[in-house]
């Protein structure tokens, strides 16, 4: 009764070489000749079927999954335009896997065909639901409400929402042998393991609680009956806020997000603007209700990192003791433009918690998918901004 | 009159009235009450909204600062990455001479560590028609090629004369417009390489994220870096000069060293017929001289009647000239002696100490050169030899070079002298390369040279070691020499006891 997990990363220009490259030194890692599932996060600048053709070279017949990405996360670092593999050899941990396309059209539906797509193998001992969707296509909030339908609202769902380098463009999904574009693929953790999830982002709100006055999907038009660009204005000046008109992404919406206050939760639930537009609404990353109080945001690089500590530990304690197989992270894009060039550091403070040589995968993401923690949420699943995900696999439990 | 129910109706109707009366003063004290601590909530409720609002007020104060802070961080965090990458570069570039070395180390790490995606390296050629890449992170080699082809046919190379920061983001003339579409990149900083004389060719870092916005504090890191190729460039093309005058003077020694050997080959062949020639004539001469002398004697005595005066003095004369032909043909005959080896000895009784000694000190200078320890090592009562002292001298002189020549520098060497029942024992050991099995037998072999690297490095006749046997033999003693390849010589003589 055991889990072997090995990690490998390449930067091999050629995409089938690289995937080999990656699937092959996970294998070295966990002295195994075959791993099954692999989970696999890589650079679009990779040829996405040539990649996975790559790490079917190694592991003929294993169970591929996964999304591109905007840089890799690795036991050894984090690292852009390469290719990071996750293998497993175990026979306690069993898994099954889903695909849902067609993200645009209906997310919701997407959501349930994803999550029905897991069922059916029939899985006794459930852990958690993992799952990888494309962050620029859909409604991520109405695709996590539909596999809730099917899984139920309390059922731990994590996941990420695929990156692509920073460019906005088109983001991929992995299913075995097979990339989509516009799908969320998931992958159910089932046997005898145990699960422990971290979630936090280190910001703090600050100065007068706002109302969205107005809003739609993930558009907020209004705040306190202002155009909502207004609060950027009020804040930083006029010259400040005009950068969130004039480019995508600005940095001045990713340092000061909003954040919109949950009853009971230790932390708001941050959105940040993505742009604004001409009329002065505000394009945020996720939906955010009409009616909601938002606050402004702010964070230093020292809280940042504590909060992937806080995440770490949080997820460590969920283990009750047990030992850590294997981590997965979605580390927000935003969270790795604050750190810049010390984003190594968040690597290091959560390896720091949870031991340096524990088999770490992750990749930086376009929005996270967690359970909020307090009590009236019943572990009920959100889309979050900004935010770093801690999931860690153990060997089961032994208080139970 | 009044009756009871009046009473009563009445004291109803005043009850009432004090009621209702006292029910509306209650009430409009009641009133005034709330009115007054409405008044106060009002009161503190404008104090609250105001110090919320002071709270907003120093929270835009806050977040303002925190921006600027934040700005200032990151640019300083940029300026001390690059500075430290620069610093790496500029080591490396001032270790080598080598251009292509110095692009090698502008790869793909040192890239992404300046805080960009790509970069490219564009030189022209000397005669300005060719354009090459020596330097291109993030680019395949179509897109490579295509980016060199468009560079000539836009003629960039010479167009772009300043530092030039491009930006997708702003609004872009119609030049920067055509650059941001050849390099494909977000944004970029694009430098010219020049060096004191010309211009060498540009440089272009740049990031492929849209939300990457470089600055003017890139655009001072490109520039120190230009700066820092361009000298680097500079040094390996004088390096370069340099080093093909070098390599032309070393093929003129090269030439000369081989015409001069040719010519020596022939002073060799003809020095051999001389030698030979020397001591052919010399013992033809001898033999008609000794005649020639003989009959001059015998007429000069008389024995064939009495010579007249002016006869005698010229047979004195014919004597005389015979005498200092006889000598001078001794001595070429003693030259192709020692030539061909069969040396006359001039045996005295020596003390071998002293010849060591003094041999050790006529080659003290090569050893010190060389740095190598010599030990000598004469028992206190040693014996005297009988040997011919040149001879003795020129044997150690041969044997004490041969081992400096064949020890590697700080090496050691050692003479020990040992007494043995009827000659003395020269031990020379040296710690240098050795000497093969197979050549140990033939190293005494008139001309023979061993293979090895000295010997191809340092000139030698191959004649030092038979003459060494000669003398030693020709003193009644005996010379061997003991090795392993690399493990050192020993080369030991006798000779005889006085």
């Amino acid at each position: 009764m055991s889990i072997r997990v090995g990690v490998g990363t390449s930067e091999n220009s050629d995409a089938f070489l690289a995937g080999r490259e990656a699937t092959r030194s996970a294998c070295q890692k966990a002295q195994a000749a075959f791993l099954t599932p692999l989970i696999v996060f890589a650079s679009v600048k990779f040829e996405q079927n040539k990649l996975l053709q790559g790490i079917k070279s190694i592991c003929q017949g294993a169970t591929i999954i996964g999304c591109s990405s905007a840089g890799e996360i690795s036991t050894a670092g984090c690292t852009k335009n390469s290719v990071a593999v996750m293998g497993f050899r175990s026979d306690v941990l069993h898994v099954s896997t889903g695909l849902g396309s067609g993200l645009s059209q209906d997310a919701r539906s997407a959501g349930q065909k994803c999550a029905q797509g897991v069922l059916r193998a029939k899985l006794p001992k459930r852990h958690v639901f993992v799952m990888f969707s494309d962050g620029l296509s859909g409604n991520i909030t109405e695709m996590i409400k539909g596999a809730q339908e099917i899984l139920g609202t309390s059922f731990p769902i994590v996941g990420g929402c695929a990156g692509d380098d920073y460019l906005f463009q088109k983001t991929y999904q992995y299913y075995h042998d097979k990339v989509f574009s516009d799908a969320v693929v998931g992958i159910l953790l089932a046997g005898d393991i145990s699960i422990g999830i971290g979630t936090r982002h280190g910001w703090n709100a600050i100065g007068k609680v706002h109302e969205v006055s107005q809003s739609h999907g993930n558009t907020i038009e209004m705040l306190d009956a202002k155009p909502a660009l207004n609060i950027y204005q009020d804040y930083f000046g006029e010259e400040e806020a005009e950068n969130l008109r004039s480019s995508s992404w600005a940095k001045i919406g990713t340092i000061y997000p909003l954040g919109m206050s949950i009853p009971d939760e230790e932390e708001y639930l941050i959105r940040y603007p993505i742009k604004a537009t001409s009329s002065g609404a505000l394009v945020c990353a996720a939906e955010v209700p009409q009616g909601s109080q938002v606050r402004l945001m702010i964070a230093d690089k020292e809280g940042v990192l504590n909060a992937a500590k806080e995440a770490a530990l949080k997820a460590k304690a969920a283990l009750n003791g047990a030992r850590i197989s294997a981590v997965i992270l979605f580390d927000s894009i935003a969270r790795k433009r604050i750190l810049g060039r010390h984003a190594i550091d968040e690597i290091k403070v959560i390896k720091k918690v949870l031991g340096t040589d524990c088999p770490i995968i992750g990749f930086y993401s376009y929005g996270e998918q967690a359970p909020l923690r307090a009590e009236r949420y019943i572990g009920k699943a959100y889309l979050h901004n900004e935010t770093i995900v801690v999931l860690c696999l153990g060997e089961a439990s032994k208080k139970g | 009159m009044f009756n009871l129910y009046d009473v009563n109706i009445s004291t109803v109707f005043v009850t009432t009235g004090i009621v209702i009366v006292g029910a509306f003063a209650y009430l409009v004290i009641l009133t005034e009450k709330e009115r007054r601590s409405r008044k106060n909530l009002q009161h503190s409720l404008d104090k609250l909204k105001r110090a919320y609002d002071d709270l907003d007020e120093q929270a835009k104060i806050i977040v303002k600062k925190d921006l600027e802070l934040n700005k200032t961080q990151e640019e300083l965090d940029k300026k001390i990455d690059s500075l430290y990458t620069l610093h790496k570069l500029s080591k490396a570039i001032s270790s080598t001479f080598d251009a292509e070395k110095l692009f090698s180390q502008i790869d793909k790490s040192f890239i992404s560590e300046l805080g960009f995606d790509k970069g490219l390296i564009v030189l022209a050629s000397r005669d300005e028609r060719e354009t090459s890449l020596p330097v291109a992170v993030g680019y395949n080699s179509e897109e490579e090629e295509e980016i060199r082809k468009q560079l000539v046919h836009k003629n960039i190379l010479n167009r772009i004369q300043q530092p030039l920061l491009v930006d997708k983001a702003q609004l872009l003339d119609k030049e920067k417009k055509e650059l941001l579409q050849i390099f494909n990149l977000a944004s970029f900083c694009i430098v010219p390489i020049i060096s004191q004389e010309a211009k060498l060719g540009l440089i272009v870092v740049g990031s492929e994220a849209p939300y990457a916005h470089l600055t003017e504090g890139d655009l001072e890191t490109l520039s120190i870096l230009a700066g820092q190729i361009a000298g680097g460039m500079e040094n390996a093309r004088l390096y370069e000069e340099l080093w093909r005058s070098h390599q032309e003077l070393e093929q003129r020694v090269t030439q000369r060293t081989k015409e001069l050997a040719l010519a020596n080959e022939k002073l060799q062949k003809i020095d051999k017929l001389k030698s030979e020639f020397v001591s052919a004539v010399s013992h033809e001469l001898r033999t008609p001289l000794t005649s020639i002398k003989g009959y001059a004697a015998i007429l000069m005595a008389g024995k064939l009647g009495e010579v007249p005066a002016p006869v005698k003095e010229r047979l004195d004369k014919i004597n005389k000239h015979s005498d200092s032909l006889a000598k001078l043909v001794n001595d070429l005959l003693d030259i192709s002696r020692i030539e061909s080896g069969r040396v006359e000895m001039k045996l005295e009784r020596l003390n071998l100490e002293d010849i060591v000694e003094a041999v050790a000190d006529i080659m003290a200078p090569q050893m010190k050169e060389k740095k190598i320890k010599l030990a000598i090592d004469i028992p206190q009562k040693i014996s005297a030899c009988l040997a011919d002292m040149t001879q003795m001298e020129r044997v150690l002189v041969n044997l004490l070079g041969n081992a400096i020549k064949f020890t590697p520098d700080e090496g050691k060497i050692s003479i020990n002298i040992k007494q043995k029942k009827d000659f003395l024992q020269v031990d020379i050991r040296d710690s240098g390369i050795g000497i093969a099995e197979d050549d140990l037998a033939k190293i005494f072999e008139e001309f023979y040279r061993v293979d090895n690297a000295i010997n191809q490095k340092v000139k030698g006749t191959g004649l030092g070691l038979s003459l060494v046997k000669q003398i030693v033999e020709a003193h009644k003693g005996r010379i061997w020499a003991n090795a392993q390849p690399d493990k050192g010589t020993t080369f030991s003589f006798t000779i005889p006891k006085a």
